[in-house]
């Protein structure tokens, strides 16, 4: 979005300043028409940028959209087996560290996106066993209702954490804290890398005692 | 590994770091991962604070040049006005664009 958003402003400046420089001693009767000949060609410039900005969020939910329409639904007539199917497709759309697509949105929500995770890895793979009787899957069945529930406010906030990152407004003090954990991360590896040219890997014996 | 006690028991900072760093840091010495919480703590703060700045910054800025271009235009000299306005603008929006965090690169 960075490169993109100055390349568009710049533009912008450009046409303006040009304007101004060809128009700006004209009579004041020239001006609407100058003006409105600069407000197109400003807005001819930028709409490729402006359009995509648009529609990025329609296509994203477009492209999970029977699985956004079913979590936005109410999921009580769902059967189990409907909402294992669900809640693995979630736990798999999940971001995660690895994933370049979500890294920007990861130190956000790091604990919260892991919190989910690990309560829908260890619901699903504790099964519900038919002979525990009724109990045991209403209980199963509820608490699938709620961790879904939490998957779609997590997505949603998720969504606002990248609007606020992305507008460089300040973050939260966990999102800071995250941001500040990456980049010491990052400064290990770092190191680690530059150390790993000055050890001997045959000292290793040494380390033992 | 996070101690309940310590200002940042509530983030996920230690599956962020590179696995294992801390427990080889911590045969080396036994204060290394408090220190090192404690500088990303700083760290976190520090950000926050130029987040907060910059922000409140933008806004002056914005205010500034919008009453400058009122009085500008009030007294007649549009050009200077519109100039006015627009730098302010384009001042806030690449101060709102530029310099976030970096994000992080995973192989």
């Amino acid at each position: 979005m960075g490169p993109k958003a100055l390349h568009a402003l710049a533009l912008l400046a450009l046409v303006v300043v040009a304007g101004f420089l060809a128009f700006g001693r004209e009579s004041s009767d020239n001006r609407v028409l100058v003006a409105s000949a600069l407000g197109t060609t400003a807005l001819v410039l930028t709409a490729p940028y402006l359009l995509a900005v648009m529609t990025s969020g329609q296509k994203r939910r477009l492209a999970s959209g029977a699985r956004g329409a079913l979590i936005q639904q109410r999921h009580r007539g769902l059967s189990v087996h409907e909402i294992r199917t669900l809640l693995s497709g979630e736990l798999a759309a999940l971001p995660s560290l690895g994933d370049a697509a979500s890294a920007s949105a990861h130190p956000l929500l790091a604990r919260e996106i892991a919190g989910v995770r690990r309560a829908t890895a260890r619901l699903l793979e504790a099964e519900p066993r038919p002979a525990a009787g009724h109990s045991a899957a209403a209980a199963w069945d509820s608490r699938a209702h709620d961790l879904l529930a939490a998957i779609a406010d997590l997505r949603k906030r998720e969504r606002r954490a990248r609007w606020a990152y992305r507008l460089n407004l300040p973050l939260s003090r966990e999102a800071a804290a995250n941001f500040a954990a990456v980049r010491t991360a990052e400064r290990i590896e770092r190191l680690t890398d530059a150390m790993s040219s000055y050890v001997v890997p045959s000292s290793r014996g040494g380390a033992h005692g | 590994m996070a101690e309940p006690s310590s200002p940042m028991s509530s983030t996920a900072w230690p599956g962020l770091l590179p696995p294992g760093a801390v427990a080889e840091w911590k045969k080396v010495d036994e204060n290394a991962p408090a220190i090192l919480l404690e500088q990303i703590a700083k760290d976190a703060v520090h950000v926050r604070r130029m987040a907060w700045a910059r922000l409140i910054l933008a806004v002056l800025l914005f205010a500034g040049s919008l009453a400058l271009s009122t009085y500008l235009i009030h007294s007649q000299q549009i050009l200077g006005g519109v100039v006015s306005a627009g730098a302010g603008t384009m001042t806030v929006v690449t101060i709102l664009l530029t310099g976030k965090p970096p994000v992080p690169r995973r192989k």
